[in-house]
């Protein structure tokens, strides 16, 4: 195909979306949400990754000490064991102090917290973090401690929650997905049937059917590109305008990539455009086996 | 150039070419002449190979029809319909330049070959115009055109006489046979007007029940 059969074929899918200008945009519009999902469902596994290593990263727990226990033997007897770096009290006194500062301006809050039976709390840093999980079990099983809070727990939970919503995600992303491609489907025999006299006089004129069909090939490509590659400027959009600033914020928990995110835009044209194409190539089977 | 041998068609149990044999050379000109339903559009539909299946041999410069390549052998011929068949959004001169874009012809060479032509059967001043406002003789002198854009060795029309009255179908006529001898082409002409092959004396075979005989 020379320069002058692309020139030809550029304005003939423009005249030709034009006439079919609905189907087509409904289809560029579910592509669009389509990979936009995709595209929220990266960010936000990239996202809980970071998460995850900051908090499987941690050294870090909290036990809860019972009221009727003595804060200061447990601590002693804590700060002795092998595996303790360091053990810090944290009266009740001292919580409401920090939390005060998280307060400010809403103090008629803080006053439930401090009628409350607030426990004591030993805030306790191990010597290496892989063992953190198991000396937690083992402390939770020690007399005077209610409750042993660490990091890696929460991970757990935000992993179960991520996994749940990928789950949600990848289904909802595969019926958009398809009804994605059955839209172009649709735009495609639609256009087919608005050209059939074409198609014919084209055909009858000694057109090459690979040609006519490249034509709606370049059409349903073309639907998916446009759908595609706005669903990558609103993800690039999501991430210079939320996840950027929250990076900012928080320097040691999240680091995305600049690059991996092109990279990502690229990789969602490109999937908006296999899908366009690939309908539209079912779509337009029949065209070849009659030409 | 064009030769059919034993050439058979049927739909069913419906016979409609039966063991025809015929010799159309280059540069010749000749009606084929049958009432309707006699299969003149089946012989054409298999000489553009809109239709494939068949029994016998037809060979187009010595080599059987099923061994060219469909697009190859549209390329070789013009074709015209009793219905123009022309494309209701395009202007007349993107009708005619579709005959050259479909082959991968630049702009630079379709525009002087398709104004040249519709010079020649007095559309010029039309080019810009839809289909719609022509009259019939006006259009399927643009399908005229289109079919010649780029001088096809052969011609072959499908009753183009079929929608207009006769004043306007002798005009048609005398068109084709004039662009006959000044493009050299074979041309063949399906029609069921025996008026028409009275007015202007050339070979014709006359179909009837599926057989030709030389009139």
């Amino acid at each position: 195909m020379n320069r002058q059969s692309c020139m030809y074929m550029l304005r003939d899918a423009r005249e030709g979306i034009q006439r079919n200008i609905g189907a087509a945009a409904a289809a560029a519009v579910l592509i669009f949400v389509a990979v936009l999902i995709a595209g929220i469902l990266l960010l936000g596994r990239f996202g809980v990754g970071d998460l995850m290593g900051y908090l499987e990263s941690q050294v870090a727990m909290k036990l809860y000490v019972d009221p009727a226990a003595d804060t200061k033997a447990i601590a002693a007897i804590l700060q002795e064991k092998s595996f303790v770096q360091s053990v810090e009290i944290e009266t009740k006194a001292q919580m409401l102090e920090r939390l005060a500062g998280f307060f400010a301006g809403r103090e008629h809050l803080l006053v439930s917290f401090q009628e409350s039976q607030i426990p004591d709390a030993i805030r306790l840093e191990l010597r290496d973090k892989t063992q953190i999980k198991l000396v937690a079990e083992q402390l939770q099983t020690m007399n005077g401690i209610t409750k042993v809070v660490y990091p890696q727990e929460f991970a757990e939970t935000i992993l179960r929650w991520s996994a749940q919503l990928n789950q949600y995600g990848l289904g909802l992303l595969l019926g958009l997905g398809a009804l994605a491609f059955g839209m172009v489907f649709i735009a495609m025999n639609l256009a087919m049937y608005q050209r059939q006299q074409e198609i014919r006089v084209r055909l009858l004129l000694g057109a090459n059917p690979w040609h006519v069909r490249g034509q709606f090939l370049f059409e349903g490509w073309l639907i998916g590109f446009v759908g595609s590659l706005l669903a990558a400027v609103a993800i690039y959009w999501l991430f210079s305008g939320m996840l950027l600033p929250l990076q900012k914020q928080f320097p040691l928990v999240f680091h995305f990539s600049q690059q991996l995110v092109y990279e990502m835009m690229g990789g969602m044209a490109l999937a908006g455009s296999l899908l366009g194409l690939s309908a539209s190539y079912a779509s337009t089977r029949k065209l070849i086996n009659h030409a | 150039m064009i030769r059919l041998q034993k050439l058979c068609k049927s739909y069913g149990e419906r016979v409609i070419l039966q063991d025809l044999d015929l010799h159309l050379e280059a540069g010749e000109f000749a009606f084929l002449q049958g009432r309707s339903g006699s299969g003149k559009s089946t012989l054409l539909k298999l000489l553009y190979r809109e239709q494939t299946e068949f029994a016998g041999r037809i060979d187009i410069d010595a080599v059987p029809i099923e061994q060219i390549r469909k697009f190859e052998l549209r390329r070789m011929m013009g074709v015209i319909f009793q219905s123009f068949e022309l494309l209701p959004r395009k202007t007349v001169m993107e009708n005619v330049a579709l005959a050259g874009e479909v082959v991968g012809k630049r702009w630079g060479e379709i525009e002087p070959e398709a104004q040249r032509l519709l010079a020649r059967v007095g559309l010029l001043d039309r080019k810009d115009v839809f289909p719609d406002q022509l009259s019939g003789g006006e259009q399927q002198r643009v399908a005229i055109v289109r079919a010649l854009l780029n001088r096809p060795r052969i011609l072959l029309a499908d009753e183009p006489t079929g929608n207009l009255d006769s004043e306007t179908a002798f005009e048609v006529m005398q068109l084709l046979k004039e662009l006959h001898v000044e493009e050299n082409m074979a041309m063949l002409i399906v029609t069921h007007s025996e008026r028409l092959v009275e007015q202007f004396p050339a070979k014709t075979w006359m179909m009837e029940q599926g057989r030709v005989r030389v009139v």
